[in-house]
């Protein structure tokens, strides 16, 4: 019985309505601006779920980390050339009710305030700008492109803390069915240790004019 | 008396009026943080012509003697010899030791300052705990005090010099036959010092396989003391005390897909002992790319009791037996050393991984596991003295912007001594090394894959192999390679549609792997019918078992089938992975 259950739940779970997938895109500078400028890279849906507005709200920063890197074509193997990678951390204020969103490069040597807001759509538009990347194409005759990588994650959400928030029904409202599919899911998954959060992308292969 | 009450209020007025012309505001101040002419006149000194400014750690040795000012930026001071003038450490501490001298003043803001063996500061000491931004322009530093937002980032994300203590309730990130879902439940102390980090755990391990019933079996613990010298790179040293369940051959599937496959399906791909004892390691780092360690391990074994834990999936089938391994006293040295360039851990497409690790075991048996026929040597005594190795090394390289082509040889066992300890020895097959061949398949005629014999028939009127087919060859060798590549937009795009349909996507496009496989284990000793060998040779290449296979990547689950192309017979097996097969 409890078997039929837990199998009911995840599939109930898993065949919900769909929504906007999360996902990040590339848009790259003209071709003239290829070695002058890195393309932009723009995080779509990504945190803009209910869940993660809830999770905010009680007190678990969102992190958001972004890798970039260039590679080559040509050889017998491609090449990677050059990377960055940065963080965005976005953490909700209490005693002011605003959202605040800084950037952080360089393993914390650069902190920059991104702003605070007094709503989660304000602050989603701003997680959702597109962002110049330093990596600027190279010189040379192979074929180039970008693998953008990003990390999505809930800051010092142990595993307690998601077996209290499912305790306490906060992992869902609604269809009981999908809210407890989710729980079950959710818990069961961290338990394991096997959850992940990762989106890529790749540009379309450029060449660069000499 | 109308004109001399007056002249009282006016006399009044006017005392208040003098009091707040001559006394100044009262500054009320946070004591950690750092008065802003404190910080200006820390600003004058470093800028200053004459001022020796210096970035990170400096030692005045007790033969030099500085006529000016210093100034140190990011790093510890230390003065063991004399400074004529004043002293300022920014984001750091002063220690002034033993003949050290300082004529002038002694400021440290975001540390401490500390005269210690005789050291001594002629002029004014003030220490400041709070850490303030420094930034760099023509030549010019300026300090500044932080925002909100970055000491917002600096205590939950970059803590310097602080302590924490928490209370922790974490899984061990497994699921497993013996032991159900071992939770973690104790407190963790850290604290963090301008050299390093200093980690205390006491945790104790509840098994929920009897229903987290509370006795020796289903207790254990976990103590830990860890002292990290440097950041970035430096030295671990470390000490523990476990009672805990350890597995065998942990290098085929990791922790996670272990306990998924246990939750979900009833299959346990790893056997277990307990280990009691304690263990001392030092770990010297150079960022994620580079370490070595070595340890000294003490520590009882033993056999755990079989349970049935909870599973989704044919939970009312018995699981495989937990093979009875050896039990005794073992005392251990390790040493092992790591390089991994990939450009992603998780999912690398570029790089080399390659990891070598030595194990000295000096010990006593005191319950021999039981084995297939004449597979070892039973010493009386129960002394047993081993050594081995394993090395795991592979590369990841990508062919073009959609695919990648990835290989790796990994290879371990015996070098000399006694005859390898159950816990020690090797198999092959299963989705970890040989998907082609079910887990713990023992093949008729000779067992290239678990090493149990050469003839079909096992002990007169026993089974060939005991319960649960213990991984019992003590050399193997395993070469793997693989060929990912993306799915195309056109007929297999609406493979994505699909996931994003049902969310089951993150992003990710869906990939096909198609993969090779050829590998066996062997044991050491006069040569025996292709399946023991001598410890200076290698088996013939023509008995080593192969398969092929290929599958879909979606997301972090891959789902493939493989299928043995040295056996014909065996037939087509289906397995799924959580993570890149290596």
């Amino acid at each position: 019985m409890l078997r039929a259950v837990v199998i009911a739940a995840l599939l109930a779970a898993g065949s919900l309505p769909a929504q906007r997938q999360p996902r990040i895109e590339f848009t790259l500078p003209a071709p003239a601006a290829l070695t002058k400028e890195g393309p932009s890279l723009r995080a779509l849906d990504v945190i803009s779920d209910p869940e993660t507005q809830s999770l905010l709200q009680s007190g678990f920063p969102a992190r958001l980390h972004y890798r970039v890197e260039l590679w080559s074509a040509g050889g017998v193997f491609d090449a990677l050339r050059s990377r960055a990678e940065w963080d965005v951390f976005i953490y909700y204020d209490a005693l002011g009710k605003k959202y605040r969103v800084i950037r952080v490069d360089g393993d914390g040597e650069t902190i920059t305030s991104a702003g605070q807001f007094g709503s989660f759509a304000e602050m989603i538009q701003e997680v959702e700008r597109p962002t110049r990347v330093p990596v600027r194409a190279a010189v040379q005759r192979s074929r180039q492109y970008y693998i953008g990588v990003l990390d999505v994650s809930s800051l010092s959400l142990t595993d307690l803390d998601e077996v209290e928030r499912w305790l306490r029904g906060d992992l869902g409202k609604g269809n009981p069915g999908s809210a407890l599919g989710r729980g079950i899911r959710r818990v069961f998954v961290r338990l394991l240790g096997a959850e992940r959060r990762n989106l890529q992308t790749r540009s379309r292969t450029f060449e660069v004019k000499e | 008396m109308r004109f001399r009450f007056s002249l009282f209020l006016l006399l009044i007025w006017t005392s208040l009026l003098t009091a707040q012309g001559t006394t100044p505001p009262v500054e009320i101040r946070d004591l950690r943080a750092v008065p802003r002419d404190i910080a200006d006149e820390a600003q004058r000194v470093i800028n200053a012509a004459g001022t020796r400014r210096v970035s990170g750690d400096v030692t005045i040795p007790p033969s030099q003697t500085l006529n000016q000012d210093v100034a140190v930026l990011s790093g510890q001071l230390v003065i063991t010899g004399q400074v004529t003038g004043n002293v300022v450490v920014i984001n750091g501490s002063l220690v002034v030791r033993g003949s050290g001298r300082v004529s002038g003043s002694a400021t440290a803001i975001g540390g401490t300052v500390t005269t210690v063996a005789g050291g001594q500061v002629d002029g004014s000491t003030r220490s400041y705990p709070e850490h303030v931004l420094v930034e760099t322009a023509q030549n010019v530093v300026v300090v500044r005090d932080e925002t909100e937002d970055e000491r917002w980032y600096r205590n939950r994300m970059a803590p310097k010099e602080g302590s924490r203590s928490e209370l922790r309730l974490v899984t061990a990130k497994t699921y497993n036959r013996v032991e159900g879902l071992p939770l973690l439940l104790g407190p963790r102390f850290f604290k963090d010092f301008f050299w390093g980090r200093l980690t205390a755990d006491a945790m104790a391990v509840l098994r929920s396989a009897d229903q987290f019933a509370l006795n020796s079996e289903t207790l254990g613990h976990m103590l830990r003391l860890e002292l990290q010298l440097g950041g970035s790179r430096g030295i671990r040293i470390a000490g523990r005390l476990n009672d805990v369940v350890a597995p065998v051959e942990e290098w085929q599937l990791s922790d996670a897909e272990v306990g998924v496959a246990s939750f979900l399906l009833h299959r346990d791909y790893r056997d277990y002992f307990n280990g009691h004892g304690g263990s001392i390691s030092a770990t010297g780092f150079v960022g994620k790319y580079l370490d070595a360690t070595i340890s000294w391990t003490d520590e009882m074994w033993a056999a755990p009791t079989a349970r049935d834990p909870w599973s989704l999936i044919r939970n009312g089938q018995d699981w495989r037996p937990n093979p009875v391994l050896d039990e005794g006293h073992f005392r251990l040295i390790r040493v092992g050393a790591r390089f991994d360039s990939r450009n992603d851990v998780d999912d690398p497409w570029a790089g080399w991984y390659a990891s070598a690790d030595y194990e000295y075991g000096i010990g006593n048996i005191t319950a021999y596991g039981p084995t297939s026929r004449a597979i070892r040597d039973i010493n009386p005594t129960g002394r047993n003295n081993y050594d081995r190795v394993m090395i795991d090394v592979r590369r990841y390289n990508r062919i073009s912007a959609e695919g990648q082509l990835n290989l790796r040889l990994v290879a371990g066992g015996w070098l000399s001594g006694d005859d390898l300890p159950l816990q020690a020895r090797y198999s092959l097959g299963g989705p970890g090394s040989l998907p082609g061949y079910d887990f713990r398949q023992v093949m008729p005629g000779t067992d290239y894959l678990t090493c149990a014999g050469t003839s079909p028939e096992g002990t007169p009127g026993g089974p060939r192999t005991p319960p649960g087919s213990p991984a019992q060859c003590e050399r193997f060798a395993l070469a793997q390679v693989e060929y990912r590549g993306e799915f195309g937009s056109g007929l297999f795009g609406l493979l994505d549609q699909q996931r994003r349909r049902f969310r089951l996507g993150w992003g990710r496009k869906a990939e096909w792997v198609v993969f090779a496989d050829v590998g066996r284990g062997w044991l050491v000793g006069p040569n025996v019918a292709d399946l023991q060998y001598s410890a200076g040779s290698f088996p013939d290449v023509r008995t080593f078992r192969a398969d092929v296979g290929l599958g879909v990547r979606l997301d972090d689950i891959g789902l493939y089938i493989g299928k043995s192309v040295t056996d014909p017979h065996t037939p087509i097996n289906f397995f799924a992975r959580l993570q890149p097969r290596f």
